[in-house]
C-alpha cells in the first residue's frame, strides 16, 4: 500500500461520502398524516387480536362486512370470541366458518350488529334501545354464577369485556354466539306442551294465524309485533281449568269462539297486547291496550313483583295476577312472550260513579301528616307526583286550617299557585283519573273559590268539554234559616243543578250528617256559595275501561291560586246531587 | 508573545466572569414556594404541616366523596332534578371504571400530606432545640391517625387499595404500587392507630381543637370501628369503653336544642371528631340538598316514612332526629346541613356546618353491635334504649326483640343507626359491615336496597349484580389504571 501523503487523496472520497449523506437525508420524505384520527376501527381492532377474534374477523371478511366496519359509522357490535364460535360450529356440525353459507353468515353478523352506539351502562332489564340490523331486539340482564355476576346478553351469552371504544363504535365481547329467534309467537306457544290449552284457544279463536305472520309479510307496521301474556296449563289448572273444553265452557258464550264478540275470543284477545313490550315497557306504563277492543290491562309494580289488574275499584281492592318474571321476555320473530303466574280475565263492569279526592295520590297518602291538621304543607314540584302534572310552581297538599274552615271532604285539598295564561305562571294542570269503567259520565269539580282560575277549559283525553269554568266566581251568599246556613231565597239544589252547580256537603238534617258552622258550633251549614261548591265541567264519553287524562287549561289571565277538593264522575243517568261529602269524612247518602 | 499573554489574560478574565455570573442562573429554586430541604427547620413549620393535613380534608371533593360513598349506594337518598349521571349510575348499580366518583385521588392527597409529616417532621428535632420529642410524637400521631382514617375509608369503599406509607417527594420515589388486600390495609390501619394512641394528646386546651383535631379518644373511636369490620368484638368493646370511661363525652339532651347544638354550632359535648368547615371554606352540601337550588338529593320516602315513622295520632310527638333535623317532611329536603334549627334555614353563604366523623352516640351503638355479636343481646338492647329515650323515638319504630335474637337485634341496631346518623355518610358502610359478617350471612341487607332505590328498568340487574360481593366495592378509576400499571382492576369490573 502506498502511503497517503497528500491530503487531496483522501479528502475527495470524504467529501463524496458527506455529500451522499446530505443528499440521502435531505431527500427523506416527510410523513404526513393522511387520516384525521389514529383510532382504529372495529375491523382493524379485531384483526389485531387474532388469538381471540380471528373467527369473527373471518366471518366479517366472508360477508364483506369488514369494509363497512372498517369505515366511518356508529356501530355497536357484540363479538363472540373464537372459543364461542368454535362451540357454535361444533353445534352446527361444521368444521370452519367457511362451511357455513354466506346468507347464514350474513344473518349472524346482522344479529350481532346494531347501528347505534350503546355503552354497557345502558344495559337494563329489557331490550336495548335500538334493534339489531337483523331486526330483532337484543335483551340484556345479569346472571350470578358461583358468586360472580356478569351481564347476560339475550339470555344466550355472558358479557366478557364491555365498552371497547373504537373509532366507529363500541365492541362488546361475549362468550357465546347470539342466535335470533326463528319462531313466531304462535309457533312458540304451540311448541311448548305446557301451553297446550292456551295454544288450542289461540287456534279455535283464529288468533293462531294472526300471531303466525312474519313481520316482513305485513305492510301495516302497527300489526307487525305483539306481546302475549300466556297462561300455562298448570296456572289454568289451579284455576280449575283442566282442558280447552273447560276453558271454552267457562268463557265462550256464543259457542263460536271465532266470532269477535264471543267471550272466549275476547278472553284470548285480552292476553295479546299490540306492539313489542318487554317487561320494562310493561311496568313503566300503568295500563296497556289489548286486542279485546274495549279493555285494557292495568299494571302495578310492587317492589319487584309485576301485577296485572291489581286495582282498587269502588273502594275495594281487587288483587292482581303476577307475571312470572324469570320466564318472561322471550323473544319471537313477531313479538315477545310473557308468562303469568296466575290467570286473569276480563272483568265485566257497569259504569259506576267515582267520587275522587284529588288529594288521593300515592305520594300524598304516604305522608305521615296525611289528613292531619298541621302547620307544614308539603310542597311538590312538577314531576314529583306521578298522577298529577302541571306546568310550573309548587303545588301544596293542605289540610284546612281550623281558623278558616272550608267545607271540603276530609278537610284536605290540593293547592295550585296559579292557573292563568301568563307565560311566567302555571297555565295548565293534568290529572290522571282513577279507573273509569266505559260509559258516559258527568264530571263535577269540587273546589274552594279563590281569586285564580277565572276561565278554565277542561278537556278529557284531549277532547275539550263545552263549558268554560270560572273558579273565582262568588255565588249568591248563604242565608241563616233556623240554625242552618242554607241556600239563598228562591234557590234550591235542583235549580242550581240546572245551572251546573251543586253544594258538595251537608244537605240532611240528621245530627250525624250535619256540618257545624266553623266559628259557632251551635249553627250548621249546607251551602257556602261564596266559598266552596262544585261545578259541572260537562259530560265525558269513556270509551275504554282505564285511567284517563283530565286536563285544565287556563283561558283567562289574572293572579290568584286555585284549590281543588274532589272530582266526581257520575254516570249520566244517575242522580248527580248525592251523595255528599262532609269535612269530617262522613258520606251523606241520598235521603 | 505579549500579544499572546494579553489574549490569555483577557480570555481567563472572561471565563472567570462567565462562570461566576452564571451562579444565580444555575440555581433553580422556585421563587413562590419553599423547598423541602429548607422547610423542615422549626416546630412552627411542623405545626403548619399538620394543619395542612387537616386543611386538605376541606378541599373539594374529599368530604363530598366521603358522604356520597357512604350514602349513595344505600337507601336514604332520593334523586332530585339536579342529580348527576355518575350519581344515578351508582344508585342503579351501573358502575364503571370511568365513573368519576370512583376517583380516589383526593383521599391520597391527604394521605401524602400525612406521609410527609411522618417522614420529615423528626428531622426538625435536630434543627430546632425548642422542639421536644413529646411534641413531635403528638404531631406524628395525628398524621398517623388521619392517614389511618383515610385508609379506613378507602378499604371500606374500594376493598383492596395500594398502601402507600412513604411520601412522594421526588421523581425517584416509587409511585407504581400494587394493591394490598383489604385485610392488610385494615391491619395497617390498626397498627397505625395503636401507635397514634400512644402519641396523640387527650386535650388541646380549646374545645374546637378537641373536636377538630384528633385526640386519643378519636383514635379509640376509629379503632372501635375498625375492629367491628375485623369482627374483633372484644377489642371493639375495649376501645368503646376507653371513650365511655374518659368522662369527656355525653349525649346532648334531646330537646329542641339538640339539633342546633350538634349540627349548627358544632363541637358539642357529644362530638369526638368532626371536620370543621368555615366561612372561607364552605361545605359541599348546600348545592346538593337545598330546595332553593336545583338540588341533587332529597330524603327518600323510605327514610321519611319507614325509618322515621311519625305518629299519626299525635303529631306533637316526634323523634327529634326526624322532621326538622335529618330532613324536612314538607319538601323532603335533607335538613341536617341546611338548618339553623328545626325551622330556620342557613343562607348559602353560611353553609359551613361540620361533617361529623364520630359522635358519642356512635360509640354507644358500636358497643351495642359488638355486644350483640358476642351474644350479650340484653346489654345491646339496653344501649339502644338509651339512644331511643334521648331522641324521643316514636313507639312505632320500637322493635320487640328477644335478647337471644341476634339477627333481630342487628336489624334493630341498623334501624337505630339509620335514625341517629341519618345523612352522616354512614348508612352504606353500616349495611355492608353487617351484611358481610360470617361469609355474607346477611346479604339480604344489601339486596333489599335496590328495590327501593334503583330505577325500575335497572332493578333486576342491580339485584343480581349485588349478589357478587366484588360489586360492593367501587372500581379503580380508569385514569389510575392507565398511569399505574401495577394496579389490577376489581374482578367485577374487568
Amino acid at each position: 500500500m502506498e502511503k497517503m501523503s497528500s491530503p487531496k487523496n483522501w479528502l475527495a472520497p470524504l467529501v463524496g461520502v458527506l455529500l451522499l449523506i446530505i443528499t440521502f437525508t435531505s431527500c427523506q420524505k416527510e410523513e404526513f398524516d393522511i387520516y384525521t384520527t389514529s383510532d382504529v376501527n372495529i375491523s382493524e381492532y379485531l384483526q389485531k387480536d387474532p388469538a381471540t377474534f380471528s373467527h369473527f374477523s373471518k366471518i366479517l371478511s366472508l360477508t364483506k362486512a369488514e369494509g363497512s366496519l372498517g369505515g366511518y359509522g356508529t356501530y355497536t357490535v357484540f363479538v363472540p370470541t373464537n372459543t364461542a364460535i368454535e362451540a357454535y360450529l361444533k353445534e352446527q356440525g361444521k368444521a370452519s366458518v367457511s362451511d357455513i353459507s354466506i346468507p347464514e353468515l350474513e344473518e349472524l353478523v346482522k344479529f350481532h350488529l346494531i347501528r347505534d352506539t350503546i355503552p354497557s351502562r345502558e344495559f337494563n332489564d329489557g331490550k336495548l334501545r335500538t334493534a339489531t340490523m337483523f331486526g330483532q331486539y337484543i335483551i340484556t340482564g345479569a346472571q350470578n354464577n358461583d358468586g360472580n355476576t356478569k351481564r347476560l346478553i339475550n339470555r344466550q351469552a355472558l358479557l366478557e369485556q364491555a365498552d371497547i371504544r373504537v373509532g366507529n363504535g363500541i365492541i362488546h365481547v361475549i362468550d357465546n354466539v347470539l342466535k335470533p329467534s326463528r319462531q313466531t309467537l304462535a309457533q312458540m306457544i304451540e311448541a311448548n306442551p305446557e301451553y297446550s290449552v292456551f295454544s288450542q284457544a289461540l287456534k279455535e279463536t283464529g288468533y293462531y294465524e294472526y300471531l303466525n305472520i312474519l313481520p316482513k309479510d305485513l305492510s301495516d307496521s302497527s300489526k307487525m309485533f305483539h306481546t302475549v301474556m300466556v297462561e300455562s296449563n298448570t296456572v289454568l289448572k289451579a284455576a280449575g281449568i283442566n282442558s280447552f273444553n273447560d276453558l271454552k265452557a267457562k268463557y265462550s258464550n256464543t259457542g263460536d269462539p271465532k266470532s269477535a264478540s264471543d267471550s272466549l275470543n275476547l278472553y284470548v284477545g285480552y292476553h295479546i297486547l299490540p306492539g313489542l313490550k318487554y317487561l320494562p315497557e310493561i311496568f313503566k306504563a300503568t295500563s296497556h291496550n289489548t286486542l279485546s277492543p274495549l279493555d285494557v290491562i292495568t299494571i302495578k309494580l310492587n317492589g319487584t313483583t309485576i301485577l296485572v289488574n291489581d286495582d282498587s275499584f269502588n273502594g275495594k281492592h281487587e288483587p292482581g295476577s303476577e307475571i312470572k318474571r324469570e320466564s318472561s321476555d322471550i323473544t319471537a320473530v313477531n313479538g315477545v312472550l310473557h308468562t303469568m303466574k296466575d290467570p286473569y280475565a276480563i272483568k265485566v263492569r257497569f259504569p259506576i260513579a267515582v267520587f275522587w279526592e284529588v288529594t288521593d295520590q300515592p305520594e300524598i297518602t304516604k305522608l305521615a301528616n296525611f289528613r292531619k291538621m298541621n302547620t307544614s304543607s308539603p310542597k311538590f314540584k312538577p314531576g314529583d307526583l306521578q298522577d298529577v302534572n302541571w306546568q310550573m310552581g309548587d303545588v301544596q297538599y293542605r289540610v284546612a286550617p281550623e281558623a278558616r274552615q272550608f267545607y271540603v271532604y276530609h278537610n284536605d285539598y290540593l293547592f295550585f299557585p296559579a292557573l292563568r295564561t301568563n307565560v311566567a305562571a302555571n297555565s295548565w294542570i293534568e290529572f290522571k283519573t282513577p279507573l273509569l269503567v266505559k260509559g258516559r259520565y258527568k264530571v263535577w269539580i269540587s273546589f274552594i273559590r279563590r281569586k285564580g282560575g277565572g276561565g278554565v277549559l277542561v278537556s278529557f283525553n284531549g277532547k275539550p268539554l263545552p263549558r268554560i269554568l270560572k273558579f273565582n266566581e262568588q255565588l249568591a251568599g248563604m242565608r241563616l234559616v233556623g240554625d242552618t246556613y242554607t241556600y239563598p231565597e228562591g234557590v234550591t239544589p235542583e235549580s242550581l243543578e240546572a245551572l251546573g252547580i251543586k253544594s258538595p256537603f251537608g244537605g240532611r238534617p240528621e245530627p250525624e250528617y250535619r256540618v257545624p258552622f266553623y266559628n259557632n258550633p251551635e249553627l250548621f251549614i249546607e251551602y257556602h256559595g261564596s266559598q266552596n261548591y262544585a261545578l259541572l265541567a260537562g259530560t265525558i264519553d269513556v270509551e275504554k275501561t282505564d285511567r284517563h287524562v283530565l286536563r285544565m287549561d287556563a283561558v283567562w289571565e289574572g293572579s290568584g291560586d286555585v284549590q281543588f277538593d274532589m272530582i266526581h264522575f257520575i254516570p249520566e243517568g244517575e242522580d248527580q246531587l248525592w251523595p255528599k261529602f262532609n269535612p269530617d269524612g262522613t258520606i251523606v247518602p241520598k235521603p | 508573545m505579549t500579544r499572546n499573554t494579553t489574549y490569555i489574560l483577557v480570555l481567563s478574565a472572561l471565563l472567570l466572569l462567565t462562570t461566576t455570573s452564571c451562579d444565580k442562573y444555575l440555581d433553580l429554586k422556585p421563587k413562590d414556594g419553599v423547598v423541602r430541604q429548607e422547610f423542615w427547620q422549626t416546630k412552627e413549620q411542623v405545626a403548619a404541616a399538620v394543619n395542612g393535613c387537616y386543611a386538605s380534608l376541606l378541599a373539594p371533593p374529599l368530604v363530598e366523596n366521603l358522604f356520597l360513598w357512604g350514602e349513595l349506594r344505600a337507601d336514604m337518598l332520593e334523586a332530585r332534578s339536579g342529580i348527576r349521571r355518575q350519581e344515578l349510575d351508582i344508585i342503579n348499580v351501573n358502575i364503571e371504571s370511568t365513573n368519576p366518583l370512583s376517583n380516589w385521588a383526593a383521599v391520597y392527597t391527604t394521605i401524602n400530606y400525612c406521609n410527609n409529616v411522618i417522614k420529615f417532621a423528626p428531622e426538625v428535632l435536630r434543627n430546632d432545640n425548642t422542639f421536644t420529642q413529646a411534641a413531635l410524637n403528638g404531631y406524628i400521631g395525628e398524621a398517623m391517625a388521619l392517614r389511618a382514617l383515610m385508609y379506613f375509608y378507602l378499604a371500606r369503599t374500594f376493598g383492596d387499595v395500594p398502601l402507600k406509607l412513604e411520601p412522594t417527594a421526588s421523581d425517584k420515589d416509587e409511585v407504581q404500587l400494587p394493591k394490598s388486600s383489604q385485610q392488610d390495609v385494615l391491619n395497617q390501619v390498626v397498627t397505625d392507630l395503636k401507635q397514634a394512641e400512644q402519641y396523640v394528646q387527650t386535650n388541646y386546651g380549646k374545645n374546637e381543637l378537641n373536636k377538630g383535631r384528633i385526640t386519643k379518644y378519636a383514635v379509640n373511636a376509629m379503632l372501635a370501628d375498625v375492629y367491628l369490620w375485623q369482627n374483633d368484638y372484644q377489642s371493639s368493646i375495649a376501645e368503646c369503653n376507653k371513650v365511655i370511661n374518659s368522662g369527656q363525652y355525653g349525649l346532648v339532651v334531646g330537646d329542641n336544642n339538640w339539633f342546633p347544638t350538634i349540627f349548627y354550632e358544632g363541637g358539642s359535648s357529644e362530638s369526638i371528631f368532626e371536620v370543621y368547615f368555615n366561612i372561607n371554606r364552605l361545605n359541599p352540601f348546600y348545592s346538593m340538598f337545598s330546595p332553593s337550588v336545583s338540588r341533587r338529593f332529597g330524603a327518600s320516602l323510605l327514610a321519611r316514612e319507614e325509618i322515621f315513622a311519625s305518629n299519626p295520632e299525635e303529631i306533637i310527638e316526634k323523634d327529634i332526629r326526624g322532621d326538622g333535623a335529618a330532613f324536612k317532611l314538607n319538601d323532603g329536603s335533607i335538613w341536617k346541613y341546611l338548618g339553623v334549627n328545626s325551622g330556620t334555614a342557613r343562607s348559602s353563604a353560611a353553609s359551613y356546618g361540620n361533617f361529623m366523623v364520630y359522635r358519642y352516640a356512635d360509640i354507644l351503638l358500636m358497643k351495642a353491635e359488638a355486644l350483640n355479636e358476642l351474644g350479650q343481646g340484653q346489654e345491646a338492647l339496653d344501649i339502644i334504649e338509651i339512644i331511643r329515650t334521648r331522641a324521643n323515638a316514636l313507639p312505632e319504630t320500637a322493635q320487640v326483640v328477644e335478647p337471644d335474637d341476634k339477627n333481630g337485634i342487628t336489624d334493630y341496631i341498623l334501624a337505630e343507626r339509620a335514625r341517629e346518623f341519618a345523612y352522616e355518610g354512614k348508612r352504606w358502610y353500616d349495611l355492608l359491615r353487617n351484611a358481610r359478617r360470617n361469609n355474607y350471612e346477611r346479604s339480604d341487607l344489601l339486596l333489599n336496597i335496590v328495590a327501593n332505590t334503583a330505577q325500575l328498568e335497572f332493578q333486576q340487574s342491580a339485584i343480581t349484580k349485588l349478589r357478587d360481593k366484588n360489586s360492593h366495592y367501587l372500581p379503580v378509576y380508569f385514569y389510575e389504571l392507565a398511569t399505574n400499571k401495577k394496579l389490577v382492576q376489581n374482578p367485577f369490573y374487568q
